[in-house]
């Protein structure tokens, strides 16, 4: 709120009060950008400085300029998990889906709807480590449940993740799990749909399917963007899952990136290449959201 | 305005306050209990669930008998656990002061200096002495010549047997299978694959270091080695290798073996499983969670020699420890021979003393007599070396092919040699850098 005059400002001391209220407005931001520099900036840079050295964590490290570069564009196992993450990031559009047609069926006010999406919600809650355990226990080709339930119909179930070509595909279909924060964002996006569009689609004959295309469609589409973006970044990064139930094979059909990564910093202590490896994912998502955020130009709506 | 800055200032005060409560309160209470502790020793260790009350009771007796020192025990479950744990300890100068770890570890720790050399302690106290311990498991603690772990267990992976299975097929349980072509007709005889039942087992299937060493055996039963002699090479696509990779390829087309995409869980305790292989650490986790299996253990069928895999566990003090003395006394006791030979029963393992063998269960039981006669008479300690997970690692994938059937044997291993060579000249690999015998 400016003063009427500068004469008023300088007496009444505002310069001084608004200088005052935005010291005041970076000490309140300042936990987070001192958390910012500390745990993310700080081993994001030396991640990159680790990345141009050879280093086992117990002995100096060496430096090599950009050997591990050079290494990662000839190593075989590198651009097999990126195909790998490839494959997995198929379930996507596969959640994008899931979620929508969720968020769609909980966009109503029947009775116990609070209840329907805090049970749909719920699996999501659950930690990474136990779905995977569980869900090892049910892909069991033998014993576990998805092949007993497929045998009650009388068919002979695949060996899922102990199968070279039925691992990933099983993954995939366990990544569906998660279908919970997407839904709920989802859920919020419907709700800012005003009715009388609805309404008066209706009034002019539209079908429901018409009404989709023309009217959810178009004014949700920032936030299919939005967790199109997001889930791919994720999808790219999944470890933990895919850790526990293959560990990257049979065959490493199943090793991502991230998993890679991981055994060559925790298993064979190659530090150096591990950063390389890791700036490499990074340089590939970066590159992807650029290029989603480009096309989205094309087909996001924005009131 | 005054007020609204007076408040303002009054909540930054207050929150300051209450922040710096918190970190107190989070770091005070452990910092005093440490200073009332007189020592505490830091513990990790893997252990089978199956063991854990054991060695929680041996800790807690250590205590008792030597009052003013404390032990912090961790437990792992696995060794995957483990490795990375003590290998960020050591980046972050964290370590713990006693580690139990398996004698690849030794050997990179100690490469990488992070191991007290034990040999004074030896010396002064006069025990432990090379004579008392069985020779290969004393080699097998030690780095360029110094003792750099105390030795604690052997374990003896060796072949497995279901008796009741054997009976059912018409088989003797008193004749295990001993040549490889005993091997091959027996499990065939055992399988029926349409009941997910089958002949052989082998330890387990995947891209673990594991996968490769119990293939070893196999290798060294052949009369194959790992690297050629001067050690600059990997030779494991001579044809003694090639004939040990075709022995069980061959078992898996004659449907007689585990195929490598029908995973094991399970199967053994089920019954399904006629021979498997696997080490005296199964007979606790048997006795828990399979009572009603009746096995018997033999000796692993030979080709043109014997060859059991053996390995070895020691206890080790990390050197950035700054409770040396204290750490020894608790290796001491925890290794003395009676304390080894009770501690070794239940982990299912064998004691590292000499003497011990002629002691019950070892000397009696008929189980545990087979894997005396193979550490005694057959052993083949896992070689040592730099960088031994990560060479594996090169190897397991190409296995896996002639597993799977994509490869032959002879294509796999040209191509396990090719891609494990590579890696080992890369570091440098020569005979300074293994311990192989």
């Amino acid at each position: 709120m400016a003063p009427l005059s500068p004469e008023i400002a300088v007496a009444s001391g505002w310069h001084r009060q608004a200088y005052r209220r935005v010291l005041v407005g970076y000490a309140f931001i300042l936990p987070w950008v001192i958390g910012f520099l500390l745990f993310k900036a700080y081993p994001i840079g030396a991640s990159f400085y680790i990345s141009l050295h050879q280093w086992d964590l117990l002995k100096p490290p060496i430096y090599v300029e950009f050997e591990n570069y050079v290494r990662l564009s000839r190593d075989p196992l590198f651009w097999t998990s990126l195909l790998n993450t490839l494959y997995y990031a198929l379930c996507v559009p596969l959640r994008l889906v899931l979620a929508l047609a969720l968020a769609m069926l909980l966009n109503r006010s029947w009775p116990g709807i609070n209840a329907a999406r805090a049970l749909l919600y719920l699996p999501s809650a659950t930690p990474v480590a136990v779905i995977a355990v569980v869900w090892t226990l049910m892909y069991h080709p033998t014993f576990g449940a998805v092949n007993t339930i497929f045998g009650y119909a009388a068919i002979r179930g695949p060996k899922w993740i102990a199968s070279p070509e039925w691992a990933m595909p099983a993954l995939i279909f366990m990544s569906l799990w998660y279908v919970g924060p997407m839904m709920v964002i989802f859920l919020a996006g419907l709700k800012g749909i005003p009715s009388v569009l609805y309404e008066a689609a209706a009034i002019d004959g539209a079908s429901a399917w018409n009404q989709f295309k023309n009217i959810t469609l178009p004014v949700v589409s920032p936030v299919i963007l939005l967790n199109l973006v997001m889930d791919i970044i994720l999808a790219f990064q999944v470890f933990a899952s895919i850790y526990i139930m293959t560990g990257g094979g049979p065959m490493n059909r199943t090793l991502v990136l991230a998993l890679y990564i991981y055994q060559h910093a925790f298993v064979w202590l190659n530090m150096g290449y591990a950063s390389a490896l890791a700036w490499g994912l990074f340089l590939l998502t970066f590159g992807l959201t650029l290029a989603q955020m480009r096309v989205s130009k094309r087909w996001v709506f924005y009131q | 305005m005054r007020t609204l800055a007076r408040t303002n200032r009054g909540h930054a005060v207050a929150g300051a306050v209450l922040l710096g409560a918190v970190i107190l309160g989070i770091l005070l209470p452990p910092g005093l209990a440490r200073a009332q502790q007189a020592v505490t020793l830091d513990f990790w260790a893997q252990t089978d669930s199956a063991v854990v009350p054991f060695v929680d009771q041996m800790v807690a007796r250590f205590e008792r008998e030597n009052p003013g020192i404390k032990v912090n025990t961790q437990h792992f479950g696995k060794w995957t656990e483990l490795w990375p744990k003590i290998l960020t300890a050591v980046a972050t100068k964290t370590v713990p002061d006693v580690v139990r770890v398996k004698e690849i570890y030794v050997f990179e720790l100690a490469d990488r200096g992070a191991l007290t050399r034990l040999d004074e302690f030896a010396r002064r106290d006069g025990s432990p002495k090379r004579g008392e311990i069985v020779p290969a498991l004393w080699d097998a603690a030690t780095y360029k010549g110094g003792l750099y772990g105390y030795p604690q267990f052997a374990y003896v992976m060796v072949f497995f047997y279901n008796t009741d299975a054997f009976k059912r097929a018409g088989l003797d349980p008193e004749k295990p299978p001993v040549t490889w072509e005993d091997m091959k007709a027996t499990a065939k005889k055992l399988s029926n694959p349409s009941e997910n039942a089958w002949g052989y087992a082998p330890y387990e299937y995947g891209t673990r270091e594991m996968v490769f060493a119990w293939w070893l055996a196999h290798l060294w039963q052949a009369g194959g080695e790992v690297w050629n002699k001067d050690y600059s090479k990997i030779a494991i696509n001579s044809p003694e290798g090639v004939r040990a990779l075709e022995y069980l390829v061959d078992m898996i087309k004659a449907k007689g073996m585990l195929p490598p995409d029908t995973p094991r869980t399970g199967l053994v305790e089920s019954g399904k499983i006629g021979m498997w292989q696997t080490g005296g650490w199964s007979f606790p986790a048997y006795a828990k969670y399979a009572p009603n299996l009746k096995y018997r253990t033999a000796l692993q069928p030979k080709d043109k020699q014997h060859a059991n895999l053996i390995g070895l566990d020691v206890l080790a003090i990390m050197k950035e420890s700054r409770k040396q003395e204290a750490a020894w006394k608790f290796l001491s006791f925890m290794n003395s021979e009676e304390n080894n030979v009770e501690l070794a029963a239940q982990y299912g393992h064998l004691p590292v003393w000499k003497r011990a063998f002629s002691k019950p269960p070892f000397s009696t039981d008929p189980n545990w007599k087979v894997l005396v006669d193979a550490l005694q008479n057959y052993p083949r300690v896992k070689p040592r070396s730099s960088q031994w997970e990560e060479l594996s690692q090169k190897i397991t994938p190409h296995l896996q092919d002639a597993y799977f059937l994509r490869k032959s044997p002879k294509e796999a291993l040209d191509a396990a040699a090719q891609d494990a060579t590579r890696f080992w000249q890369s570091i440098g690999g020569n005979a300074s850098k293994v311990a192989d015998k």
